[in-house]
C-alpha cells in the first residue's frame, strides 16, 4: 500500500517532489504482487509503458516543467481498453493475442496529465456479466472477501482500487457495469453522461449505452478524473461537441436547497431490505444537510431491464460479428471462409457472449425487428420521457445501486438472477444521464452498500456535490 | 421506335411478342471523388498497392469509430439536387453480413432515411426516369478467390484488399421507368454527364467507380404490375448495357414463364447465402437490417466534420 491512497494526494507528492512516480509505481507493483494472485484484478501489467510515463513525470518535475493533474498517478485500465502494443483482450479468448495499433482517447487524456498506466484489468467477456465471473482467464475476487464476487463487469478495475493497489481505474457501463461493481467493493464508480466521455479505442459491446466513467476510493479524485476524461473527441462523433463544465470547482458547494427524491419502484420489492435502510439513511444524510428530499415514481423503469436485454445484445450482435478470424485475432481453420468464421466464433467466445449474440441476432431477424428491437426502443423513450418529467421536479435522484451486497463466487448460476443485479443501475444507460455509485455503510453480512445518485444529462457537477456529501456522512457513520 | 441500336443490339421490341414490354430498373453505385474515405482519413485512391490506404477504423479494428466525411455528404446532396431529389437529412443503418472483404462484417448505408429521395432525370428523347433514392453508403474492399472457379465456396485462398474499403458510394436506384435496353443506355450516360458536370465523381464504368446492375422483367404493354425479374450485376460499360439488358430478355420473356407472377421470388445473396432483398422497399425484410447505434447523427447542411475534406 502507497503512503498516500488517493489520486489527489499521489500527485501532490510527486509534484512538490516529495516522493517520484517511480516509487510510487514500485509501490503499487508491490501491493499487486502481494495480494493480486488471491484477487486477480489484473490480466497484464504494463510494466516498460509504466516505466516510461513515471521515468517522464519525474523528468519533467526534476527540470520544473508542469508534472500534469494526475502526475505519476498509477491507473488501471479495463481491458477493454486499447493500448497499443499491449493486450487488449476484452478476457476473450478470441483476442487473446490481439494487439491493438492505437490507444483509447482516454488513455492519451490520462497519460497527458502525468498519469501512469500499470496494467489491464479483468471484466465479464466483453462486458457481458455482473459479477466478473465469465472472464475466460478466470474470475476476480471481492477484496472485502475473496469468497464474494467484486461485481461486474469492470469487477477488476473496481477491485484493483478497492484493494489498494492503484487509486484510480477506468471501466465502462452499459447497464451497471461501474456502478454496481463499485457498490460490491465499497468505492466510488461513475457513469457519466452519454457522450461525455469519449469511446475511440473502447471495444463496443453496445454502442448507444456504453459509457466510460472512473473508480475512486474518494468523490474528489473521481471527480478530477471525470473532469480529464470528459470533453469532446473529434475522433467520436458522439462525444458532446459543446465544453463541459467542470466538477471540481463546485465539489463543495453542498446540498442546500437541491430537490431530492427516491426513486419509489428502485427502492421496494427485489431490492434486500439492509440495501433499502442504507438508502433511506442516505437520503436522511442529504436532507440534513439542506436538501428537501421526497417520493418519486418512475414507472417505466421496471420495464428497464427487459428492454436493455433487447436492445444491448442486439447492438453487441452486429459490433461482435467482426471477430470472424479473418483480419486479427484468434482463428480456427475451416473447409472455407464461412467454415472458418463459424468455428472461430465457436472456440473464441464464451457462453454468455454467445448466449446475447443469439438473443440479440434473433431480436434484430426478419420479422421480428419491430417486435422486439423496435418495441424495446419505444420503452426506452418511454423511460427517458419519465426521468425527464421527475427532473422537472427535482434536481437528482436517489436509489440503491445494487440490489445485494456482494454474494459468493458461483452462487448466481442461472442468467435470469445474474441479470436482475443491473435493475438499478440500467434506466440511467437507456436514458443516457449520468449516474455514480457512493459507498454509505455496510448490510447486514458487514460488506460495502452502494447508494446511487442520479442526475439528468450533463447534471454531473450536481451529482458530485450530493456524492460528496453522502461520503462525509459516511464516514461519520463508521 | 427503330428495331436495332447504332451498335447492332435489338431492341425488346424486335423479339417480345406482340403485346408485351420490357421494363428495366437500374440501381447504379458511384464512387464520390472525395480525397478521403467516408468515416476516417484514409486516401480515397484508385490503383495504390494493396491495404496501403487502411486504418484502423476502415479496418474495423476493435474499438475504432467512424466520423462521417462531410464532403462526402455534401456531394451526395448536390448530387441529390442535381437529380431532382428531395433533399432531407439522414440517418445512416447497418447492414450485417458475414464476408471477408467487409471488415466489420456489416455494411454502413442508408435505409429508412436516405439523403435523397424521388427525384427524376429528363433524357435528351424528352424520356423522364424516376429515381427512387439516392443514398449514401460505404464501398467494401476486393476479394480475389484463388483456385477452383473463382467463387468464394471453391476457393483455395482468398485475397483481400481493403483499400476501397470504406470509400464513398452514392446508390442511385431508378425507377422501373425503362422499357428498352437503348433507354437504359441513354439513362446511364445522362447520369455519367450529371456526375461529371457536378464533379461528384469521375464516374469511370472500366475502373469500376460508376456500377451498373439492372433488374429486368417483362409484362403485358400498358399495364403497370413488376413481374418475375432478372438481376444483371456488375454491368461494366455502356456497351454491355445494352447487350446483357437485351440477353435478359428471353430469361424473363413470355416464353419462359407464360404464367408468370407478380411476386418476385427472392434469390439467394451471394454474401450471406440468404433470401436477398429484392429493391430497397423491401429491404424492411432483409435479414438483420437495423439502424445505427449511437446518438443518431442528423447530416444537415452546415454541421461540422472532423473530415471534412
Amino acid at each position: 500500500m502507497s503512503s498516500h491512497t488517493t489520486a489527489v494526494d499521489v500527485a501532490a507528492a510527486v509534484r512538490s517532489g516529495e516522493q517520484t512516480a517511480m516509487a510510487t509505481l514500485e509501490r503499487a507493483y508491490e501491493a499487486i504482487a502481494a495480494r493480486d494472485d488471491e484477487i486477480h484484478a489484473f490480466l497484464h501489467l504494463t510494466r516498460e509503458r509504466a516505466q516510461a510515463d513515471a521515468a517522464r513525470v519525474d523528468e519533467a518535475v526534476a527540470a520544473g516543467r508542469e508534472p500534469g493533474r494526475l502526475a505519476g498517478v498509477p491507473i488501471a485500465l479495463k481491458d477493454n481498453m486499447c493500448t497499443v502494443g499491449e493486450p487488449t483482450t476484452c478476457s476473450s479468448r478470441i483476442l487473446e493475442r490481439w494487439r491493438p495499433p492505437y490507444d483509447a482517447t482516454v488513455v492519451d487524456r490520462l497519460e497527458a496529465e502525468g498519469a501512469v498506466i500499470v496494467g489491464k484489468t479483468n471484466l465479464d467477456e466483453f462486458a457481458m456479466g455482473s459479477s466478473t465471473e465469465n472472464s475466460a482467464f478466470g474470475p476476480t475476487r471481492n477484496p472485502h472477501d475473496t469468497a464474494k464476487v467484486p461485481g461486474g463487469s469492470s469487477g477488476g478495475s473496481a477491485a484493483a482500487v478497492a484493494a489498494d493497489f492503484v487509486p484510480l481505474s477506468l471501466g465502462s457501463d452499459t447497464g451497471g457495469s461501474i456502478r454496481q461493481p463499485a457498490a460490491l467493493c465499497g468505492v466510488v464508480g461513475v457513469k457519466p453522461t452519454y457522450g461525455a466521455v469519449s469511446r475511440y479505442g473502447l471495444v463496443a459491446f453496445a454502442s448507444s449505452l456504453d459509457q466510460i466513467g472512473p473508480f475512486a476510493t474518494t468523490v474528489e479524485d473521481a471527480a478530477l478524473c471525470f473532469d480529464i476524461i470528459s470533453g469532446h473527441d473529434p475522433l467520436d462523433a458522439t462525444s458532446i461537441p459543446t465544453p463541459l463544465t467542470p466538477t471540481l470547482p463546485t465539489l463543495n458547494d453542498g446540498v442546500s436547497g437541491l430537490r431530492v427524491a427516491i426513486i419509489d419502484e428502485l427502492s421496494g420489492e427485489g431490492i434486500d431490505d439492509d440495501v433499502i435502510a442504507r438508502t433511506e439513511e442516505a437520503a436522511e444524510a442529504l436532507r440534513d444537510a439542506g436538501a428537501t428530499v421526497e417520493h418519486v415514481s418512475i414507472p417505466a423503469t421496471i420495464y428497464g431491464l427487459a428492454a436493455y436485454y433487447l436492445i444491448a445484445p442486439a447492438e453487441a450482435s452486429s459490433n461482435l460479428a467482426r471477430f470472424d478470424g479473418v483480419r486479427y485475432g484468434h482463428r480456427v481453420e475451416g473447409a472455407n471462409v464461412a467454415a472458418m468464421n463459424v468455428a472461430t466464433r465457436s472456440a473464441g467466445f464464451g457462453d454468455e457472449v454467445k448466449r446475447r449474440i443469439m438473443l440479440g441476432t434473433y431480436a434484430l431477424s426478419s420479422g421480428y425487428y419491430d417486435a422486439y428491437y423496435g418495441k424495446a426502443q419505444r420503452v426506452r423513450t418511454l423511460i427517458a420521457n419519465e426521468f425527464a418529467e421527475a427532473y422537472e421536479n427535482f434536481d437528482l435522484l436517489l436509489s440503491p445501486t445494487s440490489p445485494s451486497t456482494a454474494f459468493d463466487v458461483g452462487a448466481k448460476s442461472d442468467p435470469m438472477a445474474l441479470y436482475m443485479c443491473d435493475v438499478c443501475t440500467i434506466p440511467s444507460n437507456l436514458a443516457g444521464h449520468p449516474a455514480m455509485s457512493v459507498p454509505f455503510g455496510v448490510g447486514d453480512d458487514g460488506l460495502p452498500v452502494g447508494v446511487q445518485v442520479l442526475a439528468p444529462m450533463l447534471g454531473e457537477p450536481t451529482m458530485f456535490r450530493a456524492a460528496k456529501v453522502l461520503e462525509a456522512a459516511a464516514k461519520g457513520m463508521s | 421506335m427503330s428495331n436495332t441500336t447504332s451498335d447492332g443490339t435489338d431492341t425488346a421490341d424486335s423479339v417480345l411478342p406482340e403485346g408485351w414490354e420490357m421494363v428495366i430498373g437500374l440501381e447504379v453505385h458511384v464512387e464520390l471523388a472525395t480525397a478521403t474515405k467516408l468515416f476516417c482519413g484514409c486516401a480515397n485512391s484508385f490503383g495504390d498497392e494493396p491495404n496501403t490506404n487502411i486504418c484502423p477504423t476502415c479496418l474495423g479494428l476493435p474499438g475504432s469509430l467512424p466520423v462521417v466525411n462531410e464532403r462526402a455528404v455534401e456531394y451526395a446532396m448536390r448530387l441529390g439536387r442535381a437529380l431532382n431529389c428531395t433533399v432531407e437529412p439522414s440517418i445512416f443503418a447497418r447492414k450485417n453480413y458475414f464476408y471477408p472483404d467487409m471488415p466489420k462484417d456489416f455494411q454502413t448505408t442508408q435505409y429508412e432515411e436516405p439523403t435523397n429521395e424521388n427525384g427524376h432525370v429528363v433524357l435528351p428523347d424528352g424520356t423522364v426516369v424516376g429515381i427512387e433514392r439516392a443514398h449514401i453508403e460505404e464501398d467494401t474492399g476486393k476479394s480475389t478467390h484463388l483456385g477452383g472457379g473463382g467463387r468464394i465456396h471453391d476457393a483455395t485462398a482468398t485475397l483481400v484488399d481493403y483499400n476501397r474499403a470504406g470509400v464513398p458510394l452514392v446508390e442511385i436506384v431508378s425507377r422501373p421507368d425503362m422499357h428498352d435496353a437503348e433507354t437504359a443506355r441513354a439513362y446511364v450516360a445522362e447520369l455519367r454527364d450529371i456526375l461529371l458536370a457536378t464533379g461528384v465523381s469521375d464516374a469511370r464504368m472500366e475502373e469500376g467507380s460508376m456500377r451498373v446492375d439492372a433488374n429486368v422483367s417483362v409484362r403485358p404493354a400498358g399495364s403497370d404490375e413488376l413481374r418475375t425479374r432478372c438481376e444483371i450485376k456488375n454491368i461494366n460499360s455502356l456497351r454491355s448495357l445494352g447487350t446483357r439488358t437485351a440477353d435478359a430478355r428471353p430469361r424473363v420473356g413470355p416464353r419462359r414463364t407464360p404464367t408468370t407472377t407478380a411476386t418476385s421470388p427472392a434469390p439467394i445473396c451471394r454474401r450471406c447465402g440468404r433470401p436477398r432483398p429484392t429493391s430497397k422497399r423491401s429491404m424492411r425484410r432483409c435479414p438483420r437490417f437495423r439502424p445505427p447505434v449511437g446518438r443518431r447523427s442528423r447530416l444537415l447542411p452546415g454541421s461540422r466534420s472532423p473530415t471534412r475534406r
